[in-house]
């Protein structure tokens, strides 16, 4: 059986359009690619440890003012979201229809503070707060509902979470959790959801031990209703 | 005009569709056990359900809220339509109108939290709305086996593949701008990812971590490097494409197969990730892809030898 075959037919007008909307599409993804600061366009989120390490690491190679320099790249980001919004207005009806949409910020830069999740309810005696952890990111000790917040989904939810352009989210999500958690533990009358953030070592602060003793973040109560 | 007519002249090439076929088969296979995952473990209740029935976010059902919203149950007719589809596109029964309805139930489950998903889920939708326009039923299907066909099918699908292939590793590279990528200071990258909790597949030893700190910054820029290179694979098959023509590179690209080396780092890489890090079917929706980008003549080949090899046993 031959796996490959050319026709040799005169052109009629299908092939022309075909040739047309293969040409289309490739233009559309490509531009559609194309290097964007879209996801980063936060301004609480560049004020971020990780992110202003950033900046004073690319200001200190290009020997500029970290300040001016972080001026200059939001006022080019934002002109040039502006351009591309424009030069993608015919494309994005046909990329969203499609499913077709490039998203490819990929680990753009490790995150050097990084958070770990952890949940509690209150109503034990023997700790300090009254407070007894029940979850705490990929933990083997503190497991409620692991699984769920094992998965992918939920840890992309996860690690938004610790980004303080995401804290409507997780104030909502916070509730939720306290919602089911109260529910499962009647003698408790409130939880708490928080995040540790630290400083990741390096391989000399490893070495040494003299790591970053993090901090809580984010710190929610969510008290028990009280019934009416 | 010559080159718009070379253009539609080479659209019009056929070739078997095995490929295609193969990249069906695995592209349905991630979807049957990626929402099935999410159903027995009950995620959705918390990622795809809206708050008011026990999401953690206001959701947005779209089509779904003319029929209550993002209740539970509405979510699980759609994961359960999702699957069905996904099934008959595996089985290659209704195989275009299956992949339709398989594009169409991903794309809306992927779309209604932007919160949690990933770049798996643009992979994932790029290569289905791909196998739509493909003829990818015309191999290894229940419609085949039915009402045969001389099996081929045009050639532009799968290039369009191998494109997006390649857009994907390119584009991920230039937007790694990080000084921990970048090699202008310690190609570090690798070593401070792995030791973020969200993303390990299981907690690393701070002090393993740093004894194969060298290891790590030699795979950080053995990464940022190869994905810089992605446009060669193109440049890999138009010297395969005309391999009659003169020119040392070409010569040189075609002696060591530039194409297979390249992919074979890939898939390292994605095992790697995969032995290391969480990040969903990302490695195996890549990898997908990888099927596509071997000829209908290489796995007619491969599958001569594996045939003649077994039926000398």
């Amino acid at each position: 059986m031959p796996t490959t075959s050319s026709k040799t037919e005169t052109p009629s007008i299908w092939p022309q359009l075909r040739a047309l909307f293969v040409a289309f599409h490739l233009l559309a993804i490509t531009l559609d690619a194309s290097p964007s600061p879209a996801s980063g366009m936060n301004r609480l989120a560049w004020k971020e440890p990780t992110v202003q390490q950033e900046f004073k690491t690319w200001s200190g190679v290009l020997g500029v003012d970290q300040t001016e320099f972080e001026t200059f790249l939001w006022d080019l980001a934002q002109g040039f979201m502006g351009i591309r919004k424009t030069v993608m207005a015919p494309f994005s009806p046909y990329l969203h229809a499609t499913g077709s949409d490039q998203a490819w910020q990929m680990f753009v830069a490790p995150h050097r503070y990084p958070t770990r999740m952890q949940l509690q309810v209150n109503g034990d005696p023997t700790s300090a707060d009254g407070f007894r952890t029940v979850f705490e990111e990929r933990s083997e000790v503190f497991t409620w509902e692991a699984q769920r917040f094992g998965s992918e989904r939920l840890r992309a939810s996860i690690f938004r979470w610790g980004w303080p352009n995401y804290q409507d989210a997780w104030k909502r999500a916070c509730k939720v959790f306290a919602r089911e958690l109260l529910a499962e533990n009647p003698d408790s009358s409130a939880v708490r959801c928080r995040m540790f953030k630290q400083r990741s070592p390096s391989p000399a602060e490893v070495e040494d031990g003299t790591m970053d003793t993090g901090k809580w973040v984010f710190v929610l109560i969510e008290k028990r209703e009280k019934a009416p | 005009m010559k080159l718009w007519s070379r253009w539609v002249q080479l659209l019009d090439r056929r070739e078997s569709a095995f490929p295609l076929a193969l990249v069906r088969l695995a592209a349905s296979l991630i979807v049957i056990l990626h929402i099935s995952r999410i159903w027995e473990k009950g995620i959705y209740l918390w990622v795809w359900a809206d708050d008011d029935y026990g999401g953690l976010r206001n959701l947005n059902g779209g089509f779904l809220e003319r029929f209550g919203g993002l209740t539970p149950e509405n979510v699980q007719m759609v994961m359960a339509m999702t699957i069905v589809a996904a099934l008959a596109m595996f089985l290659g029964i209704g195989t275009r109108i299956a992949c339709v309805a398989t594009a169409l139930g991903y794309g809306y489950l992927a779309d209604i939290n932007g919160h949690a998903g990933g770049s798996y889920d643009e992979l994932v939708k790029n290569t289905l709305y791909l196998l739509v326009l493909s003829g990818c039923g015309r191999a290894l299907s229940l419609d085949e086996r039915l009402r045969p066909t001389d099996g081929m099918t045009t050639a532009w699908p799968r290039w369009l593949m191998i494109f997006q292939l390649v857009l994907m590793y390119w584009m991920t590279a230039l937007q790694k701008v990080s000084s921990s990528w970048i090699p202008v200071a310690e190609s570090d990258a690798l070593f401070y990812i792995l030791q973020q909790t969200t993303w390990q597949r299981f907690p690393l030893p701070l002090e393993n971590l740093a004894t194969i700190y060298p290891l790590t910054r030699l795979a950080t820029f053995g990464v940022w490097t190869w994905e810089q290179s992605a446009p060669l694979l193109l440049l890999a098959y138009y010297f395969r494409e005309t391999r009659d023509r003169p020119g040392r590179l070409r010569t040189l690209f075609n002696r060591y197969d530039f194409r297979s080396i390249y992919l074979l780092f890939g898939l390292g890489m994605h095992l790697g990730i995969e032995a290391l890090m969480e990040v969903g079917p990302f490695s195996f929706a890549s990898l997908t892809l990888y099927l596509a980008c071997f000829h209908p003549e290489e796995w007619a080949s491969l599958r001569q030898r594996l045939f003649v090899r077994g039926s000398g046993r």
